[in-house]
């Protein structure tokens, strides 16, 4: 034994001097200490804590993050040092004198492999010892000691022994170090770039998806990371006896090529079993969420019970909950069905349902609970409802079939969501999770537009562990043996468990209690705010009143209560602000304003005149408007759609047949802002449809009652459908009594129907009487009618003059609704300003309504005094494409016979004037001829690009988004297509489809032609119709041109057309030319010193 | 302390025959495995080093299978490949020292003492810290041959060890293996060059395609050849003709023409005196003749 051993051990040593000689490993090593220590000290010292906080608030994420990096580097240079280690034993002479001694292969292989393990644990060493050195003299870095051991063991070592033995086995198959190498590569580039989305991650070896990250508060998720892990370890091992058998060497005893065969086979099905393991956890999650998603969509139609007060006493006993809900009931006899349908968790077993004393008969299917109404008594009927366990994870996402991707935060950063948690130490239930009966199936999955909201009145009693804190809504008193007892007079629409080692701190400003449930430990902003305690309500106060004076209604509720959290449960979709709830990322850490050490952002400047006092209370401040109230300015982080508790929480429109007004009303509450993708597609960076191009695209397809059906494909489409149709329809009231008027009205209907439910009689009533108007026969026409209006933008100009020595500025426009249904958009005009938030772009916004009737133009003059920076025509529901237009504003000549004022005015209609004989094609003309090379394709970012395309194709095919792909976009300019691409923008030509092609510039080989007959002979004035260029270079000097070539009859002509950025779009000569009768045509190459060519339209004038 | 070979044939995948039924028993002291390139040495040396298998054949070391107890076998050879020149950039020290651990159970102590003697030994101990990777070709030989002595084996198998030395050391070499038959050892050396059998050697055989073609001391070799070496002088004209006709050993030039050394069965119309045979005379007449001669 003392002999193997040292033969081990030899081995081991020797492997360990010549690999730490071998100049690769060295050059390997050193390249990945620096980058690691140089992106650490910079990300420590040099990065502003703004980018870095998310990484600091969670203390593994920081050691984690470093190990998912070193990792992959790791991976590669492990493939490289296993090969090598084979390579040499061809190469060196020394080797048949070491295997002329007498040790056993599996020793051979075995004290190798130890050897390249060492050196790799060395240079972990190193690694580890940098971060612990980065950690400890941060300042901010939580430390925690367990995320080194995780890091390293569980995540460095299965995949390094992983590799290494299937490097070896190969290397020693192959006999060739460059293939090997090769193959490995690919191996690990296609297991962590492409393999890593299939069946869960299983393929994940570099680490790039498996969730990395762990809430402190729940622990490592064991359940999944062992098996996973121990998939690699195992069957890297086996990989490694497979490798003892492949040895070229004679063993000391025939039978060891044998056993190491069959031992390595056995790791490797070890390895297999874990993985499958692994996937089946994962599979029997996906098959119980079929699962109840059937059983709810089964009994979608099933008649509702409708609770009125919920009563729950509920025991944490270590893992399980032990429950008794009382549930009193309005009106079960009515209800025409023969059970009583309530949804509660799978994994709560139902112990017994009474009423009156009687044994109530019942049945399960997935989370249903259908309970036999035959013997409820007739009179006041109560349920009571017994059940414990521990809730099921799945009754709480089964709407989401994306469950099982992990939430990414950045590139690196990545975890699984989670979306309740119960164990001894921590439980986080919310309402979705159904840790409580709930009356019916809820959302009908096929129709999730159509809300479902109940009032209930709540009362909970909960008993748990001395040291630990429970949390839920409503007014908390403990009884003297430590219950915690929850009860409002405010019904609720549902109410949340969180159970944990809380500390509370509260502070009452006008009569609303404020808490703060921090966990223990986690409390460092204590000393950060210690000079403002006395400010605090102050700034509360203030903050609450700016934001209802957007709102225009009062908190609704008696309390807030703000507890932290895991990051994993509050990572997905709203759940995690609840009625006077709101659950905040553990530590703050998707909450830069919660940092309250950081002094500043990066853009700002501090103001030094102010006292300590003063920035604390700022930064307190900046907490509650940004991060609680607004949206946190922070790298990764998260906003909280606080307007839920004003509107969402606390109100139920139950408007059956258009439950898109519910959507349309909190966005009305909000203040109505531009979508991020409208944001970005008018900014460039966001080349996809808006929801509203979307929604009007699909309308001119299908009608609005087809929609509903269902018949234009999935919800998400119905979605943007109602939304643009709900905005529509608010538009239409304002116009029809005022803008400022509507706020009012709808801020007092929402204050009146506070926690219970208001139909649209209700609302169309109340406004009728408040406002002396008929709307219901309009509002029908406005749901109903199948007809979009189409509005055509022209002689848009600008000019500047002066007046009484100030300057002004003048913009006319004229808007035709060439339709046969009359028309309502929203003019928006940016002014320029010195000041630029661009996360609040709406606020240098003038936005005015324009009504346009039927056939009509609407001429608007606009005379202002700021310039105007952009102006568009949110044209809301429409024929055009896209769907918000405008144009870039030129100044031109003062104008002349124009008033210089403003004013909206229906101008008569236009005499059409004689026009000389003129022949257009458009792009989307027949004439138009598009050629793209097939050399698009070779380069690795082309394959890549269609690899990640035909991915969404699939997707989009899977999630029944319909099969068709999305046949427009916008132009971007970063990524322009190697081949003719058709995109949208209203620049181009066009009445209300505006489209152009455009492409990369090339070597002339792609081009495109517009084709068309001369039908007159003669001279004709050539034009090309294109619009400035999307791109970045601003102050480039060099001269851009495109290149057309004309067909005349004196043969070809190639014109160079200059392009700028401020060229706008309009018709540019070039040149005269003589045709005769018959065929005629322009082309345009790719060749240009532009980034991108720009082929719209051509036309033909004749002179 | 003894090798025996019997049968063994080696059949490589490709159908070349290396070894056909060779027959050989080796006793105690220097053993001199000599034949011409692809005679077959190398393979016998790997089936006897244990990195290869006979086809068919038995070989067995001190009485041991070298299949069947391969472990055992192991722990009492000491090998020498014909190739030392690539060597891993540790230190000649380490080296020998991984060597010995593999192969000995010794504490590190003992090891030490091991180490430094044969470095002493092999005149290496001045570049022990030296890398191996950086010694000289001799020097580089010279700890090959440390190797295989260092856990001080029964049976040491050398192959083709003076090829490319310089005279110097191939003495030194030479040297070295004379003093280690001293013990209780059995060497086998495998080589194509007579003089490294000659002066070290008491027992030697011929192994040519794969057969064993003579075993015995080199005196009966030589005695083979007595009566068959001729020593001559030839005009400048007659050299090419006697270069046709018998194998010439060596060629002086004299005065009017040259002195030639021939081994032949019998002279055909040229006179010469006869000369005293030496081992180099009788394997190149063994090898020219050995048609005619029944071994």
């Amino acid at each position: 034994m003392n002999r193997t051993l040292s033969q081990l051990s030899a081995l081991m040593r020797y492997e360990i001097k010549v690999l730490t000689k071998s100049w690769f490993f060295i050059i390997f090593a050193s390249l990945i200490v620096i980058i690691i220590a140089v992106a650490n000290l910079g990300l420590i010292f040099g990065g502003h804590a703004y980018y870095t906080w998310p990484l600091f608030a969670t203390p593994n994420i920081y050691v984690l993050y470093n190990m998912r990096f070193m990792n992959i580097l790791q991976l590669m240079v492990a493939v490289f040092m296993a090969t090598d280690f084979v390579k040499r034993d061809q190469k060196l002479d020394v080797t048949p004198i070491i295997f002329s001694r007498p040790l056993s292969n599996s020793l051979y292989v075995f004290g190798k492999m130890l050897g390249v393990l060492t050196v790799f644990l060395m240079l972990d060493i190193l690694f580890v010892s940098l971060l612990l050195l980065v950690n400890l003299l941060h300042p901010n870095i939580l430390f925690d000691p367990s995320s080194y051991i995780v890091g390293l063991f569980a995540y460095q070592l299965p995949s390094l022994i992983f590799m290494s033995g299937v490097a070896f086995s190969i290397m020693l198959r192959l006999k060739n170090q460059a293939l090997s190498f090769i193959i490995l590569l690919a191996l690990v580039i296609a297991c962590s770039f492409f393999l890593n989305e299939y069946l869960y991650q299983i393929f994940d070896i570099g680490l790039m998806g498996v969730p990395l990250y762990f809430s402190k508060l729940f622990g490592e998720e064991w359940k999944f990371l062992i098996p996973h892990r121990l998939a690699y370890f195992l069957s890297g091992l086996g990989f490694i006896f497979i490798s003892v058998g492949q040895l070229n060497r004679l063993a000391n005893d025939a039978r060891e090529k044998v056993v190491s065969y069959a031992v390595g086979l056995f790791f490797i099905g070890a390895g297999v079993f874990f993985g499958y393991r692994y996937w089946s956890q994962l599979d029997q999650t996906e098959t119980k969420r079929q699962e109840i998603l059937a059983q709810t969509k089964h009994f979608a139609e099933y008649p509702e019970p409708v609770v009125d007060a919920c009563s729950l006493k509920v025991a944490h006993e270590g893992k399980e909950l032990v429950v008794e809900a009382s549930l009193k009931l309005a009106n079960p006899q009515d209800i025409p069905a023969d059970s009583l349908l309530f949804r509660l968790n799978s994994g709560l077993e139902v112990d017994k349902v009474t009423s009156g004393g009687k044994e109530l008969p019942f049945e399960r299917k997935a989370h249903l609970l259908m309970i036999d109404k035959k013997t409820l008594p007739q009179t006041n009927p109560e349920l009571k409802i017994c059940y414990r366990g521990q809730v099921s994870e799945v009754d709480a996402f089964f709407m989401n079939e994306n469950w099982f991707k992990p939430h990414e935060m950045g590139e690196w950063v990545s975890f699984n969501v989670r979306h309740a948690y119960q164990n001894e130490d921590y439980v986080v239930l919310n309402p979705n999770s159904l840790w409580y009966p709930q009356p019916g199936v809820g959302v009908d999955p096929d129709r999730p537009f159509e809300v479902k909201r109940n009032f209930t009145h709540f009362d909970l009693e909960v008993k748990t562990r001395p040291d630990l804190t429970a949390v839920s809504q409503g007014n908390v008193k403990q009884d003297s043996l430590g219950t915690y007892c929850f009860a409002d007079s405010i019904p609720f629409t549902g109410i949340s468990l969180i159970i944990g080692s809380y500390e509370k701190r509260s502070i009452t400003v006008d009569s609303v209690e404020y808490s703060l449930y921090s966990y223990k430990g986690h409390g460092n902003f204590k000393e950060k705010l210690n000079l403002i305690t006395d400010t605090i309500p102050h700034v509360i106060r203030k903050k609450k009143e700016e934001y209802e004076l957007r709102l225009g209604n009062p908190y609704p509720f008696n309390r807030l209560r703000l507890v932290e959290a895991p990051f994993p449960i509050n990572a997905y979709g709203t759940d995690f602000v609840q009625p006077e709830l709101v659950l905040l990322s553990e530590n703050g850490g998707r909450l830069i304003e919660s940092n309250f050490a950081m002094e500043k952002m990066p853009w700002e400047k501090v103001d030094e005149t102010k006292s300590e006092k003063e920035k604390q209370a700022d930064r307190f401040a900046k907490f509650v408007g940004n991060a609680i109230l607004g949206r946190s300015s922070g790298y990764w982080s998260q906003r909280i759609p606080f307007e839920m508790q004003y509107y969402r929480l606390s109100n139920f429109l139950d408007w059956k047949a258009w439950p898109y007004l519910e959507f349309t009303m909190e966005k009305r509450l909000m203040g109505n802002h531009m979508s991020w993708q409208e944001r970005g597609a008018l900014n460039g960076w966001y080349t996809r449809l808006t929801p509203q191009d979307k929604a009007n695209s699909l309308l001119t397809e299908y009608t609005m009652d087809e929609i509903l059906e269902g018949k234009a494909g999935n919800p998400e489409k119905v979605k943007n459908v109602l939304q643009t149709r709900g905005d529509f329809i608010f538009y239409q009231l304002e116009h029809l009594v005022g803008e400022d008027s509507l706020k009012a009205y709808v801020e007092d209907f929402v204050g009146r129907y506070r926690f219970r439910k208001a139909g649209m009689e209700e609302f169309v009533s109340g406004m009728e009487q408040r406002f002396s108007v008929e709307i219901s026969d309009k509002l029908d026409e406005w749901i109903h009618s199948g007809d979009l209006p189409a509005y055509l933008l022209k002689n848009v100009r600008v000019s500047e003059f002066e007046s009484k020595n100030r300057k002004y500025y003048h913009l006319i426009y004229e808007l035709e609704n060439e339709s046969q249904t009359d028309g309502i958009v929203m003019a928006e005009y940016r002014y320029r300003s010195s000041h630029r938030n661009w996360r609040r772009p709406d606020e240098d916004t003038q936005k005015d309504i324009l009504f346009i009737p039927k056939g009509k133009t609407l001429k608007v003059s606009l005379v202002y005094t700021t310039r105007i920076e952009r102006f568009s025509i949110n044209t809301l529901f429409s024929k055009n494409l896209p769907a918000r237009i405008g144009e870039t504003l030129l100044l031109s000549k003062p104008f002349e016979g124009e008033r210089q004022e403003s004013y909206t005015e229906i101008l008569s209609d236009a005499k059409k004037e004689d026009k000389p004989l003129e022949i257009i094609v458009d792009n989307t003309d027949e004439g138009f001829f598009v050629h793209s090379t097939e050399s698009s394709e070779k380069t690795l970012k082309a394959w890549w690009d269609k690899r990640k395309k035909e991915k969404e194709q699939k997707e989009k095919e899977k999630s029944n988004q319909g099969s068709e792909e999305e046949k427009y976009s916008y132009a971007s300019r970063y990524w322009v297509p190697r081949k003719w691409k058709e995109v949208i923008a209203h620049s181009y030509y066009g009445d209300f489809l505006r489209t152009a092609h455009y492409i990369r510039s090339g070597t002339g080989e792609d081009f495109v032609e517009w084709n068309t007959e001369i039908p007159v002979s003669g001279t004709y004035e050539v034009l090309a119709y294109t619009s400035s260029p999307r791109t970045w270079w601003r102050r480039n000097r060099k001269k851009k041109a495109y290149n057309y070539t004309v067909y005349n009859d004196d043969g070809e002509d190639k014109v160079s057309l200059k392009i700028n950025q401020n060229m706008g779009s309009k018709w540019y000569s070039l040149g005269e030319f003589y045709f005769t009768k018959g065929k005629a045509k322009v082309r345009l190459t790719n060749k240009s010193n532009t980034r991108s060519v720009i082929a719209d339209a051509v036309k033909w004038v004749k002179k | 302390m003894s090798i025996k070979i019997a049968g063994v044939s080696k059949k490589y995948k490709k159908g070349k025959l290396a070894l056909d039924n060779v027959n050989l028993e080796v006793g105690k002291g220097m053993f001199g495995l000599l034949g011409p390139n692809g005679a077959g040495k190398s393979t016998l040396i790997r089936i006897l080093a244990s990195l290869d298998e006979p086809t068919s054949g038995r070989v067995e070391i001190n009485g041991l299978d070298v299949v069947g107890k391969r472990q055992e076998v192991r722990k009492m050879l000491g090998y020498l490949p014909q190739d030392f020149r690539f060597v891993p950039p540790v230190s000649t020290w380490d080296f020998l020292d991984y060597c010995l651990t593999l192969s000995s159970g010794l504490k590190k102590k003992e090891r030490n003492a091991l180490i430094e003697e044969m470095l002493r030994e092999v005149a290496l101990y001045e570049v022990r810290k030296k890398r191996a990777d950086k010694l000289s070709g001799g020097m580089k030989r010279r700890l090959g041959i440390a190797q295989a002595l260092i856990h001080q084996p029964s049976i040491i198998i050398v192959d083709e060890p003076t090829t490319g030395l310089d005279p110097d050391e191939r003495i030194r070499f030479r040297n070295l293996i004379t003093k280690v038959c001293q013990k209780e050892v059995t060497v086998l050396l495998s080589t194509h060059i007579v003089g490294d059998i000659s002066s070290t050697c008491t027992d030697l055989a011929i192994l040519n395609q794969g057969h064993i073609e003579f075993q015995g001391s080199p005196k009966d070799m030589t005695a083979l050849a007595a009566g068959h070496v001729w020593r001559m002088d030839v005009g400048m004209e007659g050299l090419e003709e006697i270069k046709h006709k018998y194998q010439v050993i060596s060629t002086m030039p004299m005065e009017n023409g040259w002195q030639v050394e021939v081994v032949a069965e019998e002279l055909d119309g040229h006179t010469g005196e006869f000369i005293p045979p030496n081992l180099e005379h009788a394997y190149v007449y063994f090898m020219e003749c050995r048609e005619r001669i029944a071994v």
